[in-house]
């Protein structure tokens, strides 16, 4: 999977690249010079289609990477890794968020505008958005260093990617039974080489088929409307893949109380290595009831994304504070449900040591008690 | 229970102290459960350790390396 995210960065520089030749970042001309791009540059179109895929593909990998990093306890293996790649996925939320901006279409600015104003709940926070903003209201100063971040920032990625990959290599790869397997070690060719190209085929397929089929499956049909800074939308929404850490920005009735737990969900993953350092046993295939909080966990994932793309009314605000609550907790939850279970077994084990060990005397000195 | 253990130094370490029969078995069960995980296959119902058919081979020896490494921190320590 991780080979795959690299071919999907490369596919989405190599393709950002391609737009960055015709796109123009100013209020005026940033929509007539994506018009430009898909419908007059030659094949534009698909590289546009191909660039708004891939980001929902490496969204959708990074998450399935995560999990399976959870689920088989790669954190323990080499936090280093584990903490560059939580580096690199906050980057990769700033890139893509950054990107959203530039087609300036009615959700690229609402978004800018409610993303960036969660600076104010930091002290000194308003200048700061002001500074970031280049004046007191969003505009095409604004839209040319959004553009600029956007463009530099996947370098940035790049390099930290491949500073992952080199941290992976001090311990080498983990294995889905969490063994100890350092003597039983197979050549990366051409068992992995031939496994990453059939993961290759599979992702190249798929982000073919969105492109060429359903270009604007995850698009939000605002973004054809042109910007009306005076009229704020019924409903404000992200891409898909910021949508569960949306859904718990709203859950919390406070502003900085709910940017702060944003981010703690979002940063969560953190605390798994913290908490988890004693554990013996690696993976969660040795621990049947934390694979069970593991799929709550999932599953409360993806109804998070389904709440952040309603409106926040009635029911869907309660949903929402129970997915956020549920999402925190199984943060602590799952290393913790692992640590009892290991220490149930071993402690069965010295049980039934005890217990072999009391009837050895009992068995012993019981003629000698009795006949005494 | 033992073979789940992951790889830490301590393990390394306790894995030196092993009899070379006890790690010969362990390196077995460890290649058997790659090799079956890799294809999907289950061991047979009949060769399933039972938990008070398990022995305990390593957490002695871990144990004991832990108590060491306390004592030399503590050792450490009141120098």
């Amino acid at each position: 999977m991780g080979s795959m995210l690299f071919l999907i960065l490369g596919a989405q520089i190599l393709t950002g690249v391609m737009l960055t030749m015709n796109y123009t970042a100013d209020e005026q001309l940033a929509v007539v010079s994506v018009d430009y791009i898909m419908r007059d540059a030659n094949y534009g179109w698909i590289i546009r289609s191909l660039h708004m895929g891939g980001a929902s593909m490496f969204f959708a990998l990074i998450y399935m990477h995560i999990a399976r990093g959870v689920y088989f306890g790669a954190y323990l293996k080499n936090t280093h890794v584990w903490y560059s790649g939580l580096t690199l996925y906050l980057l990769s939320m700033g890139v893509g968020f950054l990107g959203y901006v530039l087609p300036w279409g009615v959700m690229s600015y609402w978004g800018l505008t409610v993303i960036t104003n969660m600076m104010t709940v930091i002290p000194g926070g308003a200048r700061a958005l002001d500074w970031f903003q280049g004046g007191f209201v969003i505009s095409t100063v604004t839209l040319k260093r959004v553009f600029v971040l956007h463009f530099l920032l996947p370098f940035v990625i790049l390099g930290l990617s491949l500073a992952h990959v080199l941290l992976l290599h001090v311990n080498g790869s983990s294995n889905p039974l969490g063994l100890d397997e350092t003597n039983f070690s197979v050549p990366f060719h051409p068992y992995y080489s031939i496994k990453d190209l059939a993961g290759f085929a599979l992702l190249l397929a798929g982000l073919v088929g969105m492109t060429f089929t359903f270009a604007s499956l995850t698009a939000d049909p605002l973004q054809w409307q042109p910007i009306n800074k005076m009229k704020t939308p019924a409903v404000i929404k992200p891409e898909w893949y910021f949508l569960y850490a949306y859904a718990i920005l709203r859950s919390i009735p406070h502003k900085a109380g709910g940017v702060f737990t944003m981010f703690a969900a979002i940063a969560g993953i953190a605390v798994f290595p913290m908490i988890s350092s004693n554990e013996n046993f690696q993976s969660m295939k040795a621990c049947p009831p934390a694979r069970l909080m593991f799929v709550i966990w999932v599953a409360n994932f993806m109804f998070l994304t389904v709440i952040g793309a309603q409106e926040p009314t009635g029911g869907w605000v309660l949903a929402g504070q129970f997915g956020t609550i549920l999402h925190l907790s199984a943060l602590v939850m799952i290393p913790m449900i692992k640590a009892d279970w290991e220490f149930y077994l071993f402690m069965t084990a010295q049980l039934d040591e005890e217990e072999s060990v009391v009837n050895d005397v009992k068995r012993f000195l019981g003629p000698r008690l009795l006949s005494n | 229970r033992d073979d789940m253990r992951r790889e830490t130094p301590i393990l390394k370490e306790a894995l030196k102290r092993i009899s070379r029969q006890d790690l010969e078995a362990r390196n077995f069960r460890i290649a058997r459960a790659t090799v079956l995980y890799n294809a999907k296959i289950e061991l047979p119902r009949e060769q399933w350790t039972e938990l008070d058919e398990d022995k305990l081979y390593l957490t002695p020896h871990v144990e004991a390396i832990k108590k060491e490494l306390k004592e030399r921190k503590d050792f450490e320590k009141s120098k």
